[in-house]
């Protein structure tokens, strides 16, 4: 809600005084999933009832805001920008995002919005998924999105080196491999790792013909 | 606690106001009662993390989109003193079957300014699924 009328605010709690704001240093025990985090949040707008009797408060949007970004570093929760720019380094949509990890798709819309705050056992999934191609192929698999060792024999998978001939270019998106002819391409160590990778679970799912040899 | 469920033209009238502080656009007519509730409501791990704004501008667009919005007599010891009714939609939001019940409370029957502040919401754990993925 980005409008706020110019009329003072009441107090909804007693009705009588008005909410004034004051910059404070706010302490607060607040609560996710399960767990009760202790936030500091140094000079804090709080919307603070006149009403002496009262002592109710209001903390504006961009206050909240600010008491979720600190929870998420109090908690170890990847921020909504994290989640954005790990997905995008990937070469993902938020759909395909989605379907590998087994959620709606307006959820991961939601953690990168900052909409809904994930769970531990979420963020710690999404952690493996970023950091580890083996889980992402075994998700592909999983989903259906990727053929399984067995169904290609031909490839003899004996070192993390792989040697491409020059007329031949291969370079990895999204964890997909993909093989076009006429571009010499250079040796990259984790694009070596990451096409090895995808040769030993599926060589099937590589566009064209197999010009890659394992050395 | 028993809920009466009011039906008259007089609830009509109020109702259209909860509907017009909902639809006016301004933080002022449509929020939290207060920070503690805010909170508790962010942290209920029911809510599955949604955010206290997220639940409020769900809240909000669901009214402003002609959701329906019932109308219960305040029969609850506790509040009895505080107010003759209360108001709650059930919001239909993925990850919630049964959809998030939302409980208002009309604070300022200003026609020209109607306020209405949010008391409380969690998860609808009765009554038909609403929501299917």
């Amino acid at each position: 809600m980005d409008t706020v009328n110019k009329r003072p605010r009441k107090c909804m709690k007693c009705r009588a005084g008005t909410l004034a704001p004051t910059i404070v240093d706010y302490s607060v025990k607040m609560e996710h999933d399960g767990r009760v985090y202790p936030i500091q949040a140094d000079h804090l707008e709080v919307l603070r009832c006149t009403n002496e009797g009262c002592k109710s408060e209001v903390l504006p949007d961009h206050s909240l805001l600010r008491l979720n970004e600190l929870l998420r570093l109090q908690a170890g929760l990847f921020s909504p920008n994290e989640i954005v720019a790990k997905r995008s380094n990937l070469g993902l949509s938020q759909k395909d995002f989605a379907h590998l990890l087994g959620v709606a798709t307006a959820t991961v819309s939601r953690w990168e919005t900052g909409a809904q705050i994930q769970q531990r056992v979420m963020n710690d999934f999404m952690r493996a998924f970023f950091d580890l191609h083996a889980l992402r192929v075994y998700l592909m698999i999983l989903r259906g999105l990727r053929q399984p060792v067995a169904e290609c024999p031909l490839v003899n998978l004996t070192t993390n080196s792989v040697t491409v001939n020059t007329s031949t270019s291969v370079t990895v998106s999204g964890g997909f491999v993909r093989v076009r002819a006429g571009q010499p391409v250079a040796q990259e160590s984790t694009r070596a790792q990451d096409i090895a990778d995808m040769l030993s679970y599926g060589p099937g799912k590589l566009s064209g013909r197999l010009p890659v040899r394992v050395a | 606690m028993s809920r009466n469920r009011v039906n008259c033209a007089d609830t009509l009238a109020r109702i259209a106001l909860v509907r017009l502080a909902a639809s006016s656009g301004l933080s002022n007519c449509f929020d939290w009662i207060d920070s503690e509730v805010a909170l508790r409501v962010s942290g209920d791990p029911a809510n599955q993390g949604f955010t206290a704004i997220t639940i409020r501008q769900l809240a909000q667009a669901w009214i402003v989109g002609g959701g329906e919005i019932r109308e219960w007599v305040e029969n609850r010891e506790n509040w009895i003193h505080r107010r003759e009714f209360w108001y709650s939609i059930t919001v239909n939001i993925d990850g919630f079957p049964r959809g998030e019940f939302v409980e208002m409370e009309l604070v300022d029957n200003d026609p020209e300014f109607p306020v209405v502040a949010l008391l409380n919401a969690h998860p609808q754990v009765r009554g038909p699924i609403i929501w299917t993925q």
